[in-house]
């Protein structure tokens, strides 16, 4: 290293702050809660009515009912309520990191999440509600579900509940499109709990409540090692239930039920109750064909994906070249709106979008799959394929025109084929990005191999194995074709030097 | 068997050939000089149709190409093509092609002959520019001189009437020079028209009939080889040939 001084400075730097971390290591949370009179509490204003979300008629002011609550347990603790926001999904690492103190955001109490955080006493007892279409009558229970496709949340409470009942369970990561898609038929059933269901599920005229299924519970979370902070916090909850602020609270956002009863009456044991008596996951052999089974998905997607973006971006580069002027305009339009926009967006387009369209249009998930990463790739391709065509010296399509070839002919015969070649290198090149980004299609409920691993990680409690086996899958996949690549280039070179 | 009348041709505002008209009968062999930028290459590249031109026409082996008449053109163009061999200064082999795939490529695709007609027909037309021995090699291992004899081989194997090329003798070694002159003149006998531009005005003379020479867009000199080159008539022409 030529400069050491700044690598030192930033070497003692850590090393202060890790020692003051150690000091303050003997303060507990609640007293540092105490001492800064702030109980700083995080949540993503992106869930929306009723948890957290802005007032309409305030922009920039917060409201929720798990707003009022929270205001309501700081004046308990005799502080104020700090909101930090943090994206729903990264609730829990946020929360482990020391982002906030505490994590309130309909996060309900499952397994997986008792067994990294301390969860308080509930503060809603919701129910898991089976919506189905109101012309189906064959699903009334769990037990209906054999064979059928249900939507719901990966890594919820629902998700767990689906486990053993036979059913395809399909994860999205939004609450409406879960019953759109049951609404176009994609699916038989959603299972969510109460509070999203009537709000996204039961306002559609076509679906009906077909049963509830069991209780659950939203509660707060702190860090495992603050204990004292947790008892604080159930203290405060408890005190509200007890003078009946907190179901005050609940029905201000229609929320409160007979249900909700329960929380008057909630004992410690229940909380015990609540949280214990469940095995942990370990990752075992079934892990490992359902990852065998991600890679799978993930292999057809990119492989079915780049036979159309070849096939249409090599049509795309000849009526770029095209002289016959709305045809390249036509096409230099598609590549620009399709490099120009997100993959993300064309996805949830083709999937959610074109369903609602006309049932015409309306694309299982892998096809929606393909045909999106195909057609966005289709793009990127025609642009390796031009720059191909341009490398061929225009003398030659000369030569062909005066040995009397027509256009097409020429395209065909001399064109195309040393275009081909030039390109494909980046061909290849491309089709290993491919094999990545089609992680994105899980968006639109397609269970590839990396979400396989995000769900898995959550049953296991780690990322580490999880995370592991899905890198090597994929090097696994792309490393054989670049070795492929390499082998098809030095061919190519050997066959430009033979003699 | 080649008639051009009042043929111009402007590269927008300049006027690159104006007002050139010859005839050439079949059998002849015409060698086209003068100096850069005179506007030979452009003049092959119209009769070909590989360049439009603004005024006059031209009439190969029947077929007329006129001055906006595109669509007359789009008919003309194909029979001007069948009638004609073109042989580039680059030569332009189709690079991803052998020698002898290079010279069975039209006849196979163009006139539909079968592949065993069209490649033995290319293996008597490789043994008649001495290439035999290179059928299987690709343009990038061949020599200029290698790839101008197969060039002449794929005109030939579409069985034109006449023969044009641009520069032949410009990457050829002095001593190759010789040797095509004697393949050309061997093709001249069997009653093929020759049309070359050139520079080497030795190589004018040692194989042609006729030498008409293109000065700023205009024919200046038109008449037998030792005429000209013995007794320029025009003050270009004689810049030309360092005689001033």
């Amino acid at each position: 290293m030529r400069h050491p001084l700044p690598a030192l400075a930033i070497l003692c730097a850590l090393l202060v702050v890790a020692c003051y971390g150690e000091l303050c290591a003997g303060e507990s949370a609640l007293d540092r809660v105490r001492r800064t009179g702030v109980l700083r509490w995080g949540g993503d204003v992106q869930g929306g009515e009723p948890y957290v979300y802005e007032d309409p008629a305030t922009p920039g002011k917060l409201i929720g009912f798990e707003v009022e609550i929270m205001d309501a347990v700081a004046r308990e603790l005799g502080v104020s309520a700090e909101f930090v926001q943090s994206d729903w999904s990264n609730l829990v690492p946020a929360l482990e990191r020391g982002t906030f103190d505490v994590a309130v955001n309909g996060l309900e109490v499952t397994a997986a999440r008792a067994d990294v955080v301390r969860f308080t006493r509930p503060y809603y007892v919701f129910s898991e509600q089976l919506v189905v279409r109101r012309d189906d009558a064959s699903i009334r229970a769990l037990t209906d579900l054999r064979g059928k496709r249900v939507g719901t949340l990966a890594s919820s409470l629902a998700w767990d509940l689906l486990q053993p009942t036979g059913a395809t369970v399909v994860p999205y990561e939004g609450v409406e499109e879960p019953y759109q898609d049951l609404v176009n038929g994609r699916t038989d059933a959603v299972l969510l709990d109460d509070v999203i269901a009537v709000r996204y599920g039961l306002v559609k005229p076509t679906l009906r409540l077909a049963a509830d299924v069991g209780d659950g519970y939203y509660a707060a979370a702190v860090r495992r090692a603050d204990a004292s902070l947790g008892d604080a916090i159930d203290g405060a909850l408890a005190e509200l239930g007890r003078t009946g602020e907190l179901r005050r609270i609940l029905a201000r956002f229609r929320l409160d039920n007979a249900r909700q009863a329960r929380l008057a009456q909630w004992t410690a044991a229940d909380t015990r109750t609540m949280t214990g008596a469940h095995q942990t996951a370990t990752f075992t052999l079934g892990h490992l064909r359902l990852f065998l089974e991600g890679a799978g998905v993930t292999l057809l997607v990119s492989v079915l994906a780049m036979a159309l973006a070849v096939t249409l971006g090599l049509f795309l580069a000849l009526a770029r070249r095209s002289r016959h002027r709305p045809l390249s305009l036509l096409a230099s339009l598609y590549v620009e709106l399709f490099r120009g926009t997100p993959v993300l967006l064309q996805l949830y387009l083709i999937y959610f979008g074109l369903g609602n369209v006309s049932p015409a249009l309306r694309l299982g998930p892998l096809s929606a799959a393909v045909l999106g990463l195909g057609l966005n790739y289709a793009a990127y391709e025609s642009e390796i394929y031009r720059a191909g065509m341009d490398a061929v010296p225009v003398g030659q399509l000369e030569a062909a025109a005066a040995l009397g070839m027509s256009v097409p002919l020429t395209l065909r015969r001399i064109l195309v084929p040393q275009a081909l070649r030039i390109a494909l290198p980046g061909v290849t090149n491309d089709f290993i990005a491919l094999l990545k980004d089609s992680s994105l299609v899980s968006v639109i409920t397609v269970v590839e191999l990396t979400k396989r691993m995000q769900i898995t990680a959550v049953d296991v409690r780690s990322y580490l194995i999880p995370g592991l086996l899905c890198a090597g899958l994929y090097l696994s996949m792309s490393f054989p074709l670049s070795r492929l690549s390499r082998r098809l280039e030095a061919r190519l070179a050997r066959d430009g030097d033979a003699t | 068997m080649i008639r051009v009348e009042h043929l111009v041709k402007k590269f927008g505002a300049r006027t690159v050939i104006s007002d050139v008209a010859f005839d050439v009968p079949a059998g002849q062999s015409l060698a086209l000089v003068g100096p850069s930028g005179g506007g030979k290459s452009t003049l092959l590249r119209c009769m070909l149709g590989l360049e439009s031109f603004d005024g006059g026409r031209i009439t190969i082996a029947g077929a007329t190409l006129a001055a906006q008449s595109e669509r007359a053109n789009r008919v003309a163009l194909p029979q001007i093509r069948a009638a004609a061999g073109l042989v580039f200064q680059q030569w332009h082999l189709f690079a991803h092609m052998t020698a002898l795939e290079n010279i069975c490529e039209a006849p196979v695709h163009v006139r539909r002959l079968p592949i065993d007609e069209a490649t033995k027909q290319a293996r008597t037309l490789l043994e008649k520019v001495g290439m035999s021995h290179r059928a299987d090699a690709l343009p990038r291992r061949l020599s200029g001189g290698e790839q101008q004899r197969v060039a002449i081989a794929r005109a030939l194997a579409m069985e034109p009437r006449v023969l044009f090329m641009d520069e032949p003798t410009s990457a050829l070694d002095p001593e190759r020079v010789g040797e095509l002159v004697t393949l050309l003149r061997g093709l001249a006998r069997e009653g093929l028209t020759l049309v070359c531009i050139t520079h080497d005005i030795d190589f004018a003379a040692a194989l042609c009939d006729r030498v008409i020479v293109l000065a700023g867009g205009e024919l200046v000199e038109d008449g037998a080889p030792a005429e000209v080159l013995a007794a320029p008539k025009h003050a270009a022409t004689r810049k030309f040939l360092g005689r001033d």
